[in-house]
């Protein structure tokens, strides 16, 4: 019988000589997060990553601005959409939670290469510029978090379940001051850099800072004035400066010039076939399209009959006959169902997969901060040289300029010049805040049309899923 | 070592074995049952020699033999009968039916062991109970059979999967899903593995419950085991059998859904008489009457548009109009004392009860096993081709049955005339550009009869005449609106619901082959050796195809997606079994090794923008207007084995099984690569003992306790998530053409096995000679080490990480009870029942006490709570105050209010202040119900009387709840414009409906599974036509069913999967969109010749 015990044995093992090999079996469809920190491909690509995962940011900010502003409202007066509009954000709400969690997302794709920039630094070929940008798109997440939340904590490095708890939320001044020195520190990185309006560069720094730099509390507006000087007086520092024609700005889809000399800062998007990127798209989708949906969910057709439309408010002084220029761009007037004022300025090309990139900021936005630098506490300067910003981002609108050297630009006119040209860009809110007319005016607003605004609504709660999932450390 | 060397050593081994001859001589005989009926199949053997035979189909059995042999004749069911031999020729057999069945072999993992001294938890369902379900799946066929199996519709649609859990979720983020293991080879625990088995194929199911009747599968056990056995061949004639059924398949009609136009009348009448106007201002109570009239209006010119189309429109007749199901199966059946086959062949087509859903199956079988004339070696293999051809339902149910009954299916001559020429007009006058229906982009001018309706094309026509009624001219012809800016009166701007059916077309095929042999050496008495090897290959084509007009995004644009998926599975296994008895001491002991190896690849395709609108399925590159999404996903996994088991029993009384495994698995972190999984039993039957021998009211008693770890790999049900989920990894993106790594999972080495600790005591038991009998089972099962996709900070860099945190509980007791009220030649009654209940806690969450989860669809954010405590899912939310209602004039005006009369409910509710602290928020949220039943119970009895059987099976479960989320679409409530205004005082003690208690209903069912009534023709009828067996019979299926009073849905058995994030582990009991019930009636035929 032994023979047979020794027979079988060796049958047995001729069929599994093959499969003592290994267990260890690598994904044919991703590669490590290890093997990436090896090469400085791996590091510039884990930053291209980070560009990607900000694709993500501007899908619902327009809820979270925009439509809260007296700008713009929805089209249907049901569903989730309208706690935007009449301040009526449940504390769970997916595209609040969604807003935090993309931001952090970007923080952490940042964060694999900081984390590990010393050991970039000693790789041959290693491009300082790589750190730089991951710095400015580190701040630039903070930045936005701030002005949504206000108390968020600032993440600088990679963190686990277990050590969270390092990294409360802050108060605004200490956020402000980490997001301002990721902003200098890439500055100094970014140096000389070629300038682009896709990817950070010493001159998308520096404008971001000033920008920052305003929004904290007590701003200091020296520097801010320092930090754009350079930008007024040569138009074409870093190689921004403003359009000729206000509706060139806004090259709708891939086929205009989506790469005019005003966009500062822009996230880009390619037409495409297939899940879009929204708010939500998930991370483990092995395709996900360059396209953006966000301008389709503003047509008529989209998130249920349309958002980021303009208000009556809005529709009395967006008229034809008092913005000449910007009206056509801003408006396109539809009726559907009912009268509504569809935005015209990201008409999409292609439904839901369209190519409109979304402007960040814009040289005009440069001028008109400039100005707000140098009527900094005070009501209103006769300072020339912010006349004559102002007067610019005016003349280019068609409409009557002051006269440098005898008249003066208030706040209140600075605030309005804002508005008629930024809107639908997700400025005004913060515009509103920045300006500390923010109570007063959304609560006319609400009282107005019948909201529901309350001064608690300037900013939104932690996320309840946050709150939740760190057990309340964060709330 | 190479092939010949192989080959030699194989035949060396063959030549090895001896023959031992000995004086002999023929012996022939025919075995018989009590009737006189042969009994094909019987085991003759003599006793202490390898030599024995099978009766052929007549019963028939010839076997050389010597004086003082002992021939035994054994056969499942029977009591086995030994016979001395002392020079007879002949000897006829008559087997008596073994009453209590308890010598009735059971298959276990990796072999079978008798009934009677089983130490473990182990279920068993014959092929009589299968062949009796009008089903294409076997796994609906056991819905309430088994105690302690809890079976539920993942897809209503024909053909679809099953959700089967057994002794409760156990697990977080994976499927708890049992194996299934078909012919031995275990396969996964996708169900959608059970749709291509042919249940005319199918011998016998055993489940496995127990821990340590699980463990012998090691990582893959946890949840339980399904092993389907696959008919053998039988020596003898030749047999055929032919078995046919067609039958028809129905839905009952739901009332809560689509009312008709006059009951929508009554209902804003009786708002319209009852409401309190006492606190409403001037300008509400102008608003509330003017809705009203307008609402008023609308119904009448809803009216004209039904009787323009000769009659309202009933959607759930026209979606779900039913179906017929036929089946053929041919089989042959035969063989020599030394050879046997099977051979199957089977078509099944089902229709469905839906429009446009059905399933056909091919199957194609030949089994084939052989021996040496000295029978010391066996050979067998098995090859099986199945064809799975479906049409699947292209969308769930979700707008048929929201529509509006006005609306007609297709537009006639009649309807037309109503049709709105200028839908886009304003007040400045009409405009030839104006006749594209805005959210569609339909233009009305290509409307012909025939076209399919859509509700936003008869708006503006008519024209309010103030009073409730509309404007007509003297003949009643209703005049239409001068600028067609008329009556606004549909509910959805989507497409007719016949777009989204007949525009859209979704099939499933899939080919399955599966092929397995094996060589088995008898090395010595009851020592074997086994070696075989399977390969199971499946593809799956997955189409869709969406016409351009049938979008619900109204994406004006064709898509067409192909879907192609291959799973390849290799699997090897050797086995060395040893079985004997010394004296009273008697063994059945195991060795193995196996190994398993898959390749699954995904390779998909959609493009959108397709050019040409048809149901052609060719992608082209010019079809798109951008170039197709495509993309692959591939995976590997293997899993290395080793596993031993010994079975031992004292004299059939002191029973022992220990049985151990050890896995090595590619699918876990370096740390955590490899489990073990031991076990023990033990029971002690009692009746085997003296003092219990002679007794005449317990004929059977036994104890049981076993206790055993088995673990789960099932880390996602989809594939390709549960692989390489240990690593960090980074997917390729692409940012303004540059490519960009994103990460995608923050990995974590030493992600492990989820482990099942179990403890499991019985008692099986029968009286008066077996007249009854039945088992109890305690059990107390702990998941451990749960994978758990926690939720995490999402500062952290992502939402989730897969951990191995947490433990779960299940405990339950599960009775069976068996009767044989009558059990007489001519008459037999059965009647069984079983009863089980589980309960389901959560123990640890890995440090948090809570994890609530909302679904993600952001207008029915549906929450649950999976608490430590608590069950694992439970329906989370407020509570809603049924005793104060929102009066209907705070609503908003113009048009948007509760009149709008797809508006049914508000979206707001009052609800109750559970905290007391005067203010509604997530403080106030509590749980609102649980999705699993407290228990459930199975009846189910046979009757013979002469030729006649009749056998029906009831099944309940009571206890369970359901979110009924298809209430909140039809009336609305998701998206109604609950707004309140914004001067409504107490807006603050409300909360959005669909968080609240409002749709969670009681989904306790009672069913009448099955009923059946059949005639076999008597035998002298039909031998003069050649025939063995004939038998016609009648089956229902689902003829009564019962639901709880407050259910309102269509089908409580149902989970469907139609809502993104609805029905994992921790969001189970959602409906939304699922179809009704489906009732069958049947008719049959058996015939064998």
């Amino acid at each position: 019988m032994k023979k047979y015990i020794v027979l079988m044995g060796i049958i047995t093992m001729s069929f599994y000589s093959c499969s003592e090999d290994t267990l260890e079996l690598n994904s044919p469809n991703d590669v490590t997060v290890d093997n990436l920190l090896t090469t400085t491909t791996g590091f510039e690509q884990l930053l291209n990553g980070a560009y990607d995962a900000y694709q993500k940011i501007p899908t619902n900010e327009y809820l979270l601005t925009e439509i809260r502003s007296d700008n713009a409202t929805v089209g249907a007066q049901f569903g989730s959409l309208v706690t935007y509009d009449n301040f009526n954000i449940i504390d769970n709400d997916v595209e609040v939670f969604n807003y935090w969690s993309n931001n952090y997302k970007v923080v952490y794709q940042t964060n694999l290469v900081l984390d590990n920039q010393e050991a970039f630094l000693t790789f041959p070929g290693a491009n300082p510029k790589v750190l730089g940008e991951a710095y400015f798109l580190r701040a630039l997440a903070h930045f936005n978090l701030v002005r949504v939340f206000r108390d968020v904590p600032y993440i600088n490095q990679v963190i686990t379940v277990d050590n969270f708890e390092n990294f409360p939320q802050l108060n605004e001044e200490e956020t402000y001051a980490k997001i301002n020195a990721d902003f200098e520190t890439a500055i100094s990185f970014l140096e000389g850099t070629e300038i682009s309006n896709t990817r950070a560069n010493e001159g998308t720094a520096t404008i971001f800072l000033a920008k920052s730099i305003l929004s904290q509390p007590n701003p200091d507006y020296v520097k801010v004035q320092s930090l754009l000087l350079p930008l007024i007086e040569d138009s074409n520092k870093f190689g921004f400066r403003l359009t000729d024609r206000y509706d060139d700005i806004f090259a709708r889809g891939d086929n205009g010039d989506e790469n005019n000399e005003e966009i500062i800062f822009k996230v880009v998007y390619t037409q495409s076939s297939g899940n879009p990127v929204t708010s939500d798209s998930e991370t483990t989708d092995q395709v996900q399209s360059e396209g953006e949906r966000w301008s389709f969910d503003m047509t008529e057709n989209g998130q249920s009959n349309g958002a980021n439309l303009a208000t009556a408010n809005l529709e009395t002084l967006m008229t034809s006959s008092l913005q000449p220029v910007r009206f056509s761009t801003t408006i396109v007037e539809n009726t559907f169902l009912e009268d509504r004022t569809f935005n015209n300025k990201w008409i999409p090309d292609n439904g839901e997969g369209s190519g409109n990139d979304w402007i960040v900021l814009r040289y005009a936005d440069v001028l008109l901060l400039y100005c707000e630098a140098v009527i900094g506490d005070t009501q209103s300067t006769s300072n020339e040289n912010a006349i004559i910003a102002y007067n610019k981002v005016r003349g280019r609108a068609g409409l009557d300029v002051l006269n440098p050297g005898t008249d003066s630009l208030s706040r209140d006119a600075l605030l309005a010049e804002r508005r008629m040209e930024f809107v639908f860009e997700n400025q005004r809110f913060y515009d509103l805040v920045r300006f500390g007319v923010a109570i007063d005016v959304l609560q006319a607003h609400s009282n107005e049309v019948g909201l529901f605004f309350s001064p608690s609504d300037i900013y939104l709660n932690t996320p309840q899923r946050e709150v939740d999932n760190s057990n309340g450390f964060y709330n | 070592m190479n092939f010949k060397a192989k080959l030699f050593l194989i035949a060396m081994l063959v030549v090895n074995i001896q023959l031992f001859a000995q004086d002999s001589y023929s012996i022939s005989g025919t075995v018989v049952d009590e009737n006189n009926l042969p009994i094909p199949g019987v085991n003759v053997l003599v006793l202490k020699t390898t030599s024995g035979t099978q009766t052929d189909f007549d019963g028939r059995y010839t076997l050389k033999v010597a004086d003082n042999d002992v021939l035994q004749f054994s056969y499942i069911g029977f009591i086995t009968k030994t016979v001395i031999i002392s020079g007879q020729s002949k000897i006829d057999i008559v087997l008596t039916p073994d009453v209590d069945q308890l010598d009735e072999v059971v298959v276990i993992g990796y072999g079978d062991q008798k009934q009677k001294n089983l130490t473990n938890a182990v279920s068993k369902v014959g092929s009589d109970v299968i062949e009796k379900s009008i089903t294409p799946r076997i796994d609906d066929a056991l819905r309430g059979r088994i105690a302690g199996v809890n079976i539920t519709t993942a897809n209503t649609e024909v053909g679809g999967d099953t959700r089967i859990i057994i002794r409760g979720t156990g697990s977080i983020s994976g499927t708890s899903a049992p194996l299934i293991v078909v012919d031995g080879v275990p396969l996964g625990t996708d169900a959608d593995l059970l749709s291509s088995i042919d249940p005319n194929n199918i011998e016998s199911i055993e489940v496995l419950k127990d821990a340590s009747s699980t463990a012998i599968y090691g990582s893959r056990g946890a949840n339980g085991v399904i092993i389907v056995s696959l008919k053998s061949g039988v020596a003898g004639d030749t047999k055929f059998s032919y078995n046919t059924y067609t039958g028809y398949r129905f839905a009952k009609k739901n009332d809560n859904f689509n009312p008709s136009i006059s009951e929508e009348e009554d209902r804003i009448d009786n708002i319209f008489r009852n409401i309190d106007l006492s606190g409403a201002t001037a300008a509400q109570i102008t608003d509330f009457n003017s809705d009203y009239l307008t609402a008023k209006s609308e119904l009448t010119a809803a009216k004209f548009i039904a009787s323009a189309n000769g009659g309202e429109t009933d959607w759930q007749d026209e979606v779900f109009n039913g179906g017929y199901v036929s089946n053929h199966s041919f089989s042959a059946r035969g063989g020599t004392e030394l050879t046997s086959f099977d051979a199957s062949l089977s078509y099944v087509k089902d229709e469905g009860i839906f429009l446009n859903d059905q399933f056909e199956r091919y199957n194609a079988r030949i089994k084939v096993d052989s021996r040496t004339k000295n029978k010391k070696i066996k050979y067998g293999a098995t090859t099986n081709v199945r064809f799975v051809d479906q049409d699947r339902l292209p969308v769930s149910f979700i707008d048929p049955i929201r529509q509006s009954p006005w609306l007609p299916s297709y537009l006639s001559e009649e309807t037309l005339a109503y049709i709105n020429p200028f839908p886009n007009a304003d007040a400045n006058g009409l405009n030839a550009d104006d006749t594209v229906i805005n959210g569609t982009n339909i233009d009305v001018r290509s409307l012909v009869p025939g076209s399919i309706a859509l509700e936003g094309a008869f708006n503006g026509y008519f024209q309010a005449d103030g009073n409730g009624g509309i404007i007509v001219d003297a003949n009643g012809v209703p005049v239409p609106h001068p600028t067609y800016q008329g009556l606004n009166i549909s509910s959805t701007l989507n497409n007719g619901p016949r777009s989204f059916l007949d525009l859209r077309s979704q099939t499933k095929r899939q080919f399955t082959g599966f092929g397995s042999s094996y060589i088995e050496f008898d090395l010595a008495e009851g020592l074997k050796f086994r070696q075989s090897l399977s390969g199971n290959y499946t593809t799956t084509r997955n189409s869709l195809f969406i016409s351009a007009f049938s979008d619900e995004d109204q994406i004006i644009e064709s898509r067409r997606a192909e879907n192609f998926t291959t799973r390849e599975q290799l699997n090897i296994e050797s086995l060395l079994t040893y079985r004997n008895s010394f004296g009273k001491h008697s063994l059945n002991s195991l060795a193995g090794f196996t190994f398993d190896n898959f390749n699954y690849s995904l390779i998909s395709l959609d493009v959108q923008g397709v050019f040409a609108d048809d149901f052609t399925s060719n992608i082209s590159l010019a079809d798109a207007s951008n170039s197709p999404e495509a993309f692959t996903f591939l995976g590997q996994e293997k899993i290395v084995s080793y596993f031993g088991r010994i079975i031992y029993d004292y004299d059939d009384k002191y029973l022992f099984t220990f049985s151990a495994r050890t896995d090595g698995s590619s699918r876990f972190g370096v740390e955590n690569r490899f489990g073990f999984f031991p076990t023990a039993s033990a029971g002690w039957n009692i009746s085997e003992e003296n003092f219990l021998q002679e007794s005449d009211i317990i004929s059977n008693l036994k104890i049981r306790a076993s206790y055993g770890i088995s673990g789960s790999n099932d880390i996602d049900s989809n594939i390709f998530n549960s692989l390489y989920r240990s690593q960090a990894l980074a997917s390729t993106v692409t940012y303004a053409g540059n490519i960009g790594r994103k990460v995608t999972n923050l990995g974590d080495p030493s992600l492990g096995w989820e482990q099942l600790v179990e403890s499991n005591f019985g008692i099986d038991f029968g009286f008066f000679n077996n007249k009854f009998s039945g088992s109890v089972d305690y059990y107390n099962r702990t998941s451990e080490d749960l994978i758990l996709d926690l939720q995490v900070p999402s500062v952290l860099g992502s939402n989730n990480q897969l951990q191995n945190i947490g433990q779960v509980k299940n405990s339950g007791m599960e009775f069976q009870l068996n009767s044989r009220l009558i059990s007489r030649p001519k008459v037999s009654w059965t009647v069984s029942g079983q009863l089980s209940a589980n309960r389901n806690e959560v123990l640890d969450l890995g440090g948090a006490q809570t994890i609530v989860t909302s679904l993600s669809d952001a207008n029915r954010p549906a929450q649950w709570i999976t608490e430590v405590g608590g069950p694992i899912s439970a329906f989370y939310g407020y509570v809603q105050d049924t005793s104060k209602e929102i009066p209907a004039y705070e609503f908003t005006a113009a048009g948007n209010g509760i009149f709008d009369r797809y508006d049914l409910e508000s979206q707001f509710v009052f609800v109750v202040d559970i905290n007391g602290d005067g203010i509604i928020d997530e403080d106030d949220r509590t749980v609102l119900g649980s999705p699993y039943p407290d228990f459930e119970w199975g009846l189910a009895s046979n009757f013979d009387y002469h030729n006649v059987d009749f056998s029906f099976a009831l099944n309940g479960s009571h206890g369970a709840e359901r979110r009924v989320g298809d209430i909140g679409t039809i009336r609305n409530s998701d998206f109604s414009p609950g707004l309140i205004n914004g001067g409504f005082t107490d807006s603050n003690l409300t909360a959005a409906r669909n968080l609240t208690s409002a749709h969670v209903q009681d989904a306790s069912f009672v069913a009448l599974r099955n009923i059946s009534l059949g005639y076999t023709f008597p035998k002298p009828v039909i031998d003069k036509l050649g025939i063995n067996r004939l038998r016609i019979y009648f089956t229902g299926e689902h003829l009564l069913y019962f639901f709880a009073e407050d259910y309102e849905g269509f089908n409580p058995e149902s989970a469907g999967t139609s809502s993104d994030g609805a029905n994992t582990p921790i969001t189970f009991g959602y409906q939304r969109g699922d179809g009704p019930i489906s009732r069958t009636m049947s008719i049959g035929l058996n015939l064998d010749f």
